[in-house]
């Protein structure tokens, strides 16, 4: 076909699979389904096997754009980690992003060979399927309306967003191995330390020059500062991957470098990531669906169903548990961890790379992990909600509702603007503006009672439920969160 | 208004030997349910209640807890101090080792927070603090805060 026809025809077609994508996440709500599953089953439709007829066996590509949304993602995922959540939950994730992959790797290994996949396949299977996917965990534990204690949540989360590294490494060393014949030794070890080293200092080197660059380039239209992010995002995976550190792990803190400063525009800049965030994964669950092709995949259905059952009910567990019970974690906590190791798009990803390499089998391996990754998403995703109410893991208060206006500025600016939900708990519930012993360079500015603007006057009184926007001098903020209580993140 | 008409010469602990928050917190509601024939559970209900909102650690160890209780004739405080601190998520990360609490009843929100507003004032003094971490009774911890408060 020539040109324009053949770009309009692809735009066409990627438009009319999103929209569909999109609008499939709708019911995904109401039928407990993850909305990542519907994607997938949106691009199975329109692929080969299905209604769409749509040819589609590009590994190479997908494991490119793949890689590429994995690190949007990632990104977004850190910009929206407070530094402050590293408190007590970095260490266990830490391990569990180490030690829990590598042990994760080997059961999984083992129970793949275990049901008659030869040893290399089944090593490389183990590497593929060992990390937790940060879309899937960020997607049903933000997305899915799961208010989580805090440190429960915490670790799930930067567990997921630190181990793909791990999980990379792994693939790719036991992919060259199998291909060269070489046994992987010391030098694996050495290897690992080394990319994770390398991609964390870099990271955070990268974020913390980005976040001063942010702070200090005037850029004239607004729009610019996602385009400088992203930008950043970009180096901050590309960079370290040439010095031989692990991209992966350096997106996602340099992301949390930029997230913690003060910098123009952030909220703007959170909102435009997120949207790339979440079109990076329904166009890479969308692609997944593509490339898998239905009656090939059924050759693998009850192993992989299997395979996916032992992975969710026996290795995750010992491995979580061996990991977190030295931190004091409680059994219910453990058990919720364990369940909600969900893997996502990052195992389909990995498992394209030895299909790439031409590693023997390595196809029925990428149709096993379709099959584990289609357990833990329906399984374990549609339940997460369900057993944190059951193990008595939801925050028992859920966050205060967000305040549907938002002022955003673009420069920096000497004071701040904070907007804080009146409970029934903070000292101003009930008092008339008059009344609020505010230093000279505070006021309260603006009241939002529900969908209602209420002039801020003196005789306004705050009750319970109220949004309220306080503008403080840089020393008064303090003593306006102790009268109103926490600032709601904006 | 003045410190003096809600903080009691008896309602300061000069040695709280609490390990966490909520154990100190126990420890600063005990003399006041004591004092005034209420529940101490309950008083350190009130006071966790604001506490989940946000730690009311302002900073340089200093902590100024503090909830409305229905019933109280009028506003109530203790004073506490820890020598070893406690961590208090307080916003600049260091351990609390001042605590003033507060209980004020219900629907007098201008007193309540008037009494916060100053308390934060007067602790936001260097010498008080570091005058009230050297000081070796109860007695004379009392003293200071009201000689700070007189000061202005």
């Amino acid at each position: 076909m020539h040109e324009p026809f053949a770009t309009a025809l692809l735009l066409a077609a990627a438009g009319v699979l999103l929209t569909a994508g999109v609008l499939a996440s709708r019911t995904s709500g109401r039928l407990g389904v993850p909305a990542a599953l519907l994607f997938l089953a949106v691009g199975m439709l329109a692929g080969s096997d299905g209604l769409g007829g749509i040819r589609f066996d590009d590994y190479a590509l997908t494991f490119r754009l793949g890689t590429v949304a994995l690190v949007l993602i990632l990104f977004d995922g850190g910009l929206n980690t407070p530094l402050s959540s590293l408190r007590g939950a970095l260490a266990p994730a830490a391990v569990l992003a180490t030690a829990g992959v590598l042990g994760t790797a080997a059961l999984s290994a083992a129970v793949a060979a275990g049901l008659g996949l030869p040893w290399p396949q089944a090593l490389i299977f183990g590497a593929v399927v060992s990390s937790t996917d940060a879309a899937a965990v960020f997607s049903v534990l933000r997305g899915g309306g799961v208010s989580l204690r805090q440190r429960v949540g915490r670790v799930l989360e930067l567990e997921s967003g630190l181990n793909d590294p791990m999980a990379v490494i792994l693939t790719l060393s036991l992919t060259a191995a199998a291909i060269s014949g070489e046994r992987l030794g010391w030098r694996l070890g050495l290897e690992v330390v080394l990319q994770l080293a390398v991609g964390a200092l870099g990271g955070a080197a990268i974020g913390w020059a980005g976040r001063q660059l942010m702070m200090r380039a005037r850029l004239t239209a607004a729009g610019l500062y996602p385009v400088l992010s992203l930008a950043l995002a970009l180096l901050a995976f590309g960079v370290p991957s040439l010095l031989w550190g692990s991209g992966f792990l350096a997106v996602y803190v340099a992301a949390m470098v930029i997230g913690g400063g003060t910098i123009p525009y952030l909220p703007g800049l959170r909102r435009v990531h997120d949207a790339i965030a979440w079109f990076s994964q329904v166009g890479m669950f969308l692609l997944l669906g593509l490339l898998a092709f239905p009656s090939r995949v059924m050759h693998q259905a009850w192993t992989g169903l299997l395979v996916g059952l032992l992975l969710a009910v026996v290795a995750r567990p010992a491995v979580v548990a061996a990991c977190l019970l030295p931190f004091g974690f409680t059994f219910r906590e453990i058990l919720f961890i364990a369940w909600v190791g969900l893997r996502g798009a990052v195992p389909i990803i990995l498992a394209c790379f030895p299909v790439l390499e031409k590693v023997p089998g390595a196809t029925g391996v990428f149709d096993l992990v379709f099959f584990v990754v289609l357990v833990s998403t329906a399984l374990q995703g549609g339940t997460a909600r369900w057993l944190a109410r059951r193990l008595g893991l939801e925050e028992p208060n859920p966050p205060a509702p967000r305040a549907v206006l938002e002022l955003v500025s673009t420069q920096p600016l000497s004071g701040e603007m904070l907007v804080f939900h009146v409970e029934p708990a903070s000292a101003v519930a009930g008092a008339r503006i008059s009344d609020l012993p505010l230093p000279q360079d505070a006021a309260v500015m603006l009241v939002l009672r529900g969908k209602q603007l209420v002039p801020a006057r003196g005789r306004t009184v705050l009750t319970s439920g109220d949004h309220v926007y306080v503008s403080a001098g840089p020393t008064d903020a303090a003593l306006v969160r102790l009268l109103f209580g926490q600032a709601e993140e904006t | 208004m003045k410190i003096q008409d809600f903080l009691q010469p008896q309602a300061v602990v000069a040695e709280l030997t609490g390990t966490t928050a909520a154990e100190v917190l126990a420890e600063l509601c005990r003399p006041v349910a004591q004092a005034n024939g209420l529940d101490a559970a309950r008083l350190v209900q009130v006071l966790l209640d604001r506490e989940r909102l946000g730690s009311t650690g302002v900073g340089d160890g200093v902590a100024i807890p503090h909830g409305k209780l229905p019933g109280l004739p009028a506003l109530v405080a203790i004073f506490g101090r820890s020598r070893a601190g406690v961590e208090y998520r307080a916003a600049d990360g260091k351990p609390a080792k001042l605590f003033f609490a507060l209980f004020a009843p219900e629907n007098s929100a201008g007193v309540h927070l008037k009494a916060l507003s100053r308390v934060s004032r007067i602790f936001r003094v260097p010498a008080l603090r570091e005058a009230i971490l050297a000081a070796t009774s109860a007695e004379e911890i009392h003293r200071l805060i009201l000689a700070e408060d007189a000061r202005d």
